[in-house]
């Protein structure tokens, strides 16, 4: 249908760095995939079709999957399996939260945002009048705090956090501690307004804090609620990294590292680890997925990779065996992703629809491709 | 009486899962049998990586090892296995009585939530040593765990009794999240020893400690409890036991969850 909008944009795809049709890509694909002894699926930058077309995929060639290799969302997983973690969202933080509990060091990325904006606004639904906020480690500049925010700012180093939350968390017990990152008084001091709230919320980016750090925040905030109530929100990483997560968690029972080879899937974050697979040489082939953005994996160079990548839009090279380039969720085809503002997943329509085929198209072509091919060969 | 001996042939191209092959799996198996023992990956059988020699002891020696070798001597409930070269992760998982003697290194998660029994790696072990795997809630419930090179990261996390003694370095945090049980480290230590940990003893025999603010010196004494250890230790074979016999220095902790453990210090003083 010429004339439409967005039409005659054709997929690009290149095989050894030379450009051709997506029927030739992805037929190279299928034959990588059926001499692969051990693929393996990683990156994962895509939305929840893309992430149940993958899953469908792994299961026909036996693959491993490690969804969170290049993103930090695992810690604030492995916390919430090994310790719980009482959540909340950022909706109701920004309505509700009369107290912050801000963690955060130079690395905020994609915190950075959703900080601003507690900075500048004051709760619409509680009772308090202004917002108070406890930011610890390196704080915003004083121009960036509205007049509605107590701001108290509590400087330590990265190094220094963990132990200034294991000397509140035993303070709150009223049990001694020894030379705290804090002067005794301002310990209390900072103690009290955390007993103080009405409804509190603890806000850390995620590659802040290591996973003993947070066990031992979602554990005060676990002592606090016997008197208060307190939430946590970790403001999870980009690339609806949460997102395919939790599709995955429904689909196999696993948020990431996934294996298939015994036929049913399997969890185990060291042996299916990207990293470890490529540099021990288990995995022959990776299938590198990354619809949001165009990156590539820190070992890239070192196993053949198929790629499904973010348009370059003239920057870069091709660097993959086979790469296919792969449309935006929400801009070039509709999309169910997590909305960080919301914690929700949710429907978006495509801002252009421009004929540029979604993670979810390429991946159903390339399993039928395999399904046709095993009917031939039966 | 000879043990039954597996000659590796040549390195798996791909990881093998050995917790099939402890000795009461074996007995009263043919070698055809047990040849044809599927090594749990679906694709590969005994007889595929190894070449067998038939014994009639409950002993298991693995001539060759690799670092593609999983689940070594999982589950054992009784005789001895001893393994001549590296064995990859969770080696002696749930483990309840018997030996197992690791000649070279360990993957992670060795002796992960061993249950009774004895292992021994001469070599260096990876992370996560004695430690639950990933959803599980306590760690190693019994047994001895010796390693003489170093560590990973988080030794004896979530112990929840028994003992573990590591000769080298550790890694960071080791003992954290500790249930009960006892972590005695030779060598020195990364990161901060005891993190979360509730109950339990950690030993210090050869580290410089700076405290955290969440465990609190009680001072030096001489415990009848660390004379005990001593004993125990020396009866095992670790020669720097005997400073225990000595006043340890003796902080408790993690105040952060409950400040029932202790960390003992026997070799130089706090910084």
């Amino acid at each position: 249908m010429p004339g439409r909008r967005g039409e005659g944009r054709h997929a690009r795809a290149w095989i050894e760095g030379v450009g051709c049709p997506l029927d030739a890509a992805i037929d190279a694909v299928l034959d990588h995939l059926r001499r692969s002894r051990n693929p393996l699926f990683a990156g994962l930058g895509c939305d929840v079709e893309g992430a149940r077309a993958i899953v469908r995929l792994a299961k026909l060639v036996d693959a491993s999957i490690d969804h969170l290799s290049g993103t930090a969302t695992g810690v604030e997983l492995s916390a919430v399996r090994d310790a719980g973690l009482f959540a909340t969202t950022p909706g109701e933080t920004f309505a509700r939260a009369d107290t912050l509990l801000v963690l955060a060091t130079e690395r905020s990325g994609a915190a950075e945002p959703l900080l601003k904006g507690f900075l500048a606004t004051k709760p619409r639904l509680a009772l308090a009048r202004t917002r108070r906020i406890i930011w610890v480690g390196r704080g915003p500049a004083p121009r960036a705090v509205s007049k509605h925010v107590d701001f108290t700012s509590v400087a330590v180093a990265p190094s220094q956090i963990s132990p200034l939350l294991s000397a509140l968390r035993s303070r709150l017990a009223r049990r001694p501690v020894g030379a705290a990152p804090l002067s005794p008084r301002r310990l209390e001091a900072t103690l009290e307004k955390l007993r103080e709230a009405k409804f509190g919320v603890a806000i850390w980016p995620s590659r802040v804090l290591d996973p003993l750090t947070v066990e031992t925040l979602t554990g005060l905030v676990r002592d606090l609620n016997e008197s208060t109530r307190f939430s946590c929100l970790p403001v999870l990483s980009q690339d609806n990294a949460a997102g395919v997560a939790m599709a995955l968690t429904w689909l196999t029972g696993f948020p990431s590292h996934i294996g298939f080879s015994r036929g049913e899937p399997e969890h185990d974050p060291w042996r299916f680890d990207a990293a470890r697979l490529v540099r021990s040489g288990e995995a022959d082939l990776a299938f590198w997925v990354s619809a949001y953005r165009r990156h590539w994996p820190p070992w890239s160079s070192r196993v053949p990779v198929i790629a499904l990548v973010a348009p370059s839009h003239g920057v870069g090279t091709p660097r993959a065996r086979v790469e296919i380039e792969v449309g935006t969720p929400g801009v070039d085809h509709d999309t169910i992703d997590l909305l960080a503002a919301t914690g929700s997943l949710a429907f978006r329509p495509a801002a252009v629809r421009n004929g540029t085929p979604s993670v979810a198209d390429v991946i159903g072509r390339i399993c039928a491709g395999l399904s046709a091919a095993g009917r031939a060969a039966g | 009486m000879s043990a039954f001996v597996f000659r590796l042939k040549q390195d798996p191209d791909r990881r093998v899962d050995l917790s099939g092959l402890v000795p009461e799996a074996l007995r009263g198996r043919s070698d055809k049998a047990i040849t044809r023992l599927p090594l749990n990956t679906g694709k590969l059988r005994v007889g595929d990586v190894f070449s067998l020699r038939m014994g009639d002891t409950p002993q298991l020696r693995f001539e060759g090892g690799s670092e593609r070798f999983d689940l070594v001597g999982a589950n054992m409930a009784s005789g001895e296995i001893i393994v001549e070269g590296s064995v990859g992760e969770q080696a002696g998982r749930l483990m309840r009585a018997g030996k197992l003697h690791i000649q070279g290194d360990a993957g992670p998660f060795a002796a992960s939530r061993l249950k009774g029994g004895h292992v021994e790696i001469d070599g260096d072990a990876g992370a996560r040593l004695g430690a639950p795997l990933a959803g599980e809630m306590a760690g190693m419930a019994g047994g001895v765990v010796i390693v003489h090179g170093g560590v990973g990261a988080r030794a004896g996390d979530r112990l929840r009794r028994g003992l573990i003694v590591v000769g080298g370095t550790s890694g960071e945090d080791a003992g954290s999240r500790m249930i009960a049980g006892t972590l005695v480290l030779q060598g020195k230590i990364t990161g901060t020893p005891g993190r979360l940990m509730r109950r339990g003893t950690i030993v210090l025999l050869g580290a410089d400690y700076s405290p955290s603010p969440t465990f609190l010196d009680c001072g030096s004494h001489l415990l009848v409890a660390a004379s005990l250890l001593a004993a125990e230790l020396e009866r095992l074979g670790v020669g720097s036991a005997r400073r225990l016999r000595r006043s340890v220095r003796r902080l408790a902790g993690d105040m952060a969850v409950g400040g029932k453990g202790e960390i003992w210090i026997s070799s130089s003083d706090l910084r």
